[in-house]
């Protein structure tokens, strides 16, 4: 093939045609930034094998026209059977576009809620800076950084802006849905604020089909500031077609406490980085996933976490389950700059290979500059334990079933900590499903 | 009920009973008794379908049915109940789970209905007050933190849950004190009826004070080498294996 079919002139090419789209009119804040985006991206290089980041799961990535294709610009459609209407706040984005007729927009003024399209000059500054800070200061979604967070700037249609006042308490959820479905790609944007005293639930949920290639990226962008907490639940369960690059950052001021629920389901790429800098004393974070792969599918986790002050407390509990011939990448690490003395942190990974083609990767990596800190990690790789299947099947229970309780339950207590229960029952009945067809066949 | 005629089987290679001969009729209680290292576990676990074990020879039959090719799962929901030496601890699957699972599955085979939720539950929380265990335990994972001696009531607890036809314990009462071993004893009188048997192996006589067998046995290096009355069990208390020209280890 051509020079031209090389990243990252693919993805640079079809994402300018986007600026000329009539039907895809922005705001032109977002045509600007859109535009910087697109020239950073074509000094970004595609990671290979030999990128210590991407060494599992460069080989899964497929570039080809199709895949630059921005997805066609709809705000219709068709039925999503496995969303779940939370009955809180509700946001809709289809193929990356704003879904006003689907979304469910806060009436009054507690809460800020607003596609990108709407912003002020302020709030979009807010949006930019935070992935382009000007000085020294650098920040985990820069495009230098994280190709992808590049790409999905650069093809930018929309995003959610969200902004949680002082002091404010919201109880129902904030559920922001990205839909995407037919040939190409298509980038989610969520930049949340939660201004000092707030408290919120953020899910994020990505759906859709294909029938031939399409990439998802996305960015998230989260601030806590003093004494904040936000709940953080997020789905990548969609369709296993589809491939998914994303990006969590997650900045945290002065006691503000973040607690995450990431529930991966394989596919033919996922990839998810959940990055968290504790910048000031006190602060808090518990990062729990979940991931679940089978046949050839493959799903890569990247977290980091970094103490930057002192006073902090990280925890971390990932576990994984490979079936078939699939493959399982956990890379978790922990940072403690030089300051961050007194700092505590806490990783776990946990892993089960139901089947011997499958593959688990895992790699903790601590790295510790200050001298009066605690930080532990535990990294297990099993298979299902005899004994307590005997113990299941003498009463009973069928050799199948009892391998789905087992694998059930090796996640379950992660499972139950998921803080809405709509959600979590929904997760425990997918999940129920998918481990029960890992041992029919058996 | 139970007939089992020359019995042999090995764990990795190692001969362990060397022919047992055994025949329980519907209501009786017969007690297994022996040193450590006759091979009563290896019975229980032979009964109940352990795969780590290889039968050798001989057959076992359950109201005639032949179970040597029985798949453990079909044993249990046929009737045959193991309450373990060594109950393990599964963090992650409820006690309730578990209960529902294995009687619906056990109902399923018989042609039954699955149980009703309230049924359920009201059953489960008469069974664990029974064997005087906190109804909390239910929502627990199966074993998951419990003492040794709350473990043996559990197991007494699936017992009076899933109602076998033949109940075989394998050294329930090693490890128990005298209130646990009463609400075991208690536990498995109440089973006791003219269609259900009982198989009890242990290592002492303390246990057939609270339940009284029909017969005991004497195991000693693979095989029954004396059998009587439930007077036998105080006669081995009294004199130890060694009349019988047991040494004991």
């Amino acid at each position: 093939m051509s020079a031209t079919l090389s990243f990252p002139n693919i993805f640079v090419d079809a994402s300018k045609a986007l600026n000329h789209d009539e039907a895809r009119i922005s705001a032109p804040w977002l045509v600007a930034f859109r535009e910087s985006q697109q020239h950073l991206l074509e000094q970004c290089v595609l990671p290979t094998r030999k990128t210590e980041d991407w060494r599992y799961s460069s080989r899964h990535l497929k570039m080809s026209d199709a895949i630059a294709k921005p997805l066609t610009a709809t705000t219709e459609s068709s039925p999503n059977n496995d969303f779940v209407d939370l009955d809180g706040y509700l946001v809709v984005f289809i193929n990356g576009h704003f879904s006003a007729d689907k979304s469910r927009l806060p009436q009054n003024s507690e809460l800020t809620i607003k596609p990108f399209s709407d912003l002020s000059n302020e709030e979009a500054e807010q949006v930019v800076s935070s992935t382009m800070p000007s000085g020294e200061s650098t920040s985990t979604i820069s495009p230098t950084l994280f190709p992808f967070a590049a790409i999905n700037s650069a093809y930018l249609s929309d995003g959610v802006y969200i902004s949680v006042p002082k002091n404010i308490k919201i109880d129902k959820p904030i559920q922001v849905q990205f839909h995407s479905e037919g040939e190409g790609t298509a980038s989610a944007r969520v930049f949340l604020v939660a201004e000092q005293g707030a408290e919120a639930t953020l899910i994020e949920e990505f759906s859709g089909s294909t029938q031939t290639e399409l990439l998802t990226t996305s960015v998230t962008d989260i601030h806590l500031k003093e004494q904040s907490e936000i709940r953080y639940i997020r789905l990548n369960t969609e369709q296993q077609q589809i491939s998914h690059v994303g990006i969590s950052s997650v900045t945290q001021h002065r006691n503000s406490r973040f607690k995450s629920y990431c529930i991966g389901l394989g596919g033919t790429l996922r990839r998810h980085d959940l990055k968290v800098k504790l910048i000031e004393p006190g602060a808090e974070c518990s990062l729990d996933g979940v991931c679940v792969t089978l046949e050839k599918q493959h799903y890569d986790n990247h977290t980091e976490i970094e103490h930057i002050s002192a006073h902090c407390q990280s925890e971390e509990s990932y576990r994984c389950i490979a079936g078939d011939q699939s493959h399982i990448v956990f890379n978790g690490r922990i940072m403690i700059h030089r300051d961050a003395q007194k700092t505590s942190g806490a990783m776990s990974n946990k892993n089960l290979l139901l089947s011997s083609n499958a593959e688990i990767d895992t790699k903790p990596e601590l790295e510790i500059y200050a001298d009066d800190v605690k930080c532990a990690h535990g990294t297990t790789i099993g298979q299902l334990d005899e004994e307590e299947l005997y113990y299941l099947v003498t009463r009973g229970i069928s050799p199948d079933n009892a391998a789905t309780m087992l694998t059930l339950g090796f996640v379950n207590e992660l499972v139950q900590k998921i803080p809405n229960d709509i959600i979590r029952e929904k997760i425990e009945k997918r999940l129920e499903s998918l481990i029960q067809s890992a041992f029919k066949e058996v | 009920m139970l007939k089992i005629s020359n019995l042999q089987a090995s764990v990795e290679g190692t001969q362990i009973l060397k022919g047992i001969d055994l025949v329980v009729r519907p209501g009786e209680v017969h007690a297994i008794m022996g040193p450590n290292g006759s091979g009563k576990s290896t019975l229980s676990q032979v009964l109940a379908g352990n795969e780590a074990y290889d039968i050798t020879g001989g057959e076992v039959t359950l109201d005639g049915k032949s179970l040597i090719e029985m798949p453990t799962e079909q044993r249990a929901r046929e009737g045959i109940f193991l309450a373990f030496q060594y109950p393990v601890e599964i963090p992650g699957v409820s006690n309730l789970q578990f209960l529902r699972t294995a009687i619906n599955s056990i109902r399923e085979y018989n042609g039954e209905e699955e149980i009703d939720a309230v049924s359920f539950m009201k059953r489960a929380k008469e069974k664990i007050k029974q064997v005087n265990l906190d109804p909390a335990f239910l929502k627990r994972g199966v074993n998951e933190g419990f003492s040794g001696g709350e473990k043996k009531r559990n197991e007494i607890m699936q017992m009076l849950m899933l109602e076998p036809k033949l109940a075989i314990l394998d050294e329930t009462d090693s490890g128990l004190d005298i209130d646990a071993l009463k609400v075991v004893a208690d536990g498995v009188n109440a089973l006791r009826s003219p269609e259900r048997s009982v198989i009890m192996v242990t290592h002492y006589q303390r246990l057939l004070d609270y339940i009284v067998p029909d017969y005991v046995h004497v195991l000693a290096k693979g095989k029954i080498i004396k059998s009587g009355g439930k007077e036998l069990a105080l006669e081995l208390e009294e004199k130890g294996y060694g009349w019988l020209g047991i040494d004991e280890e």
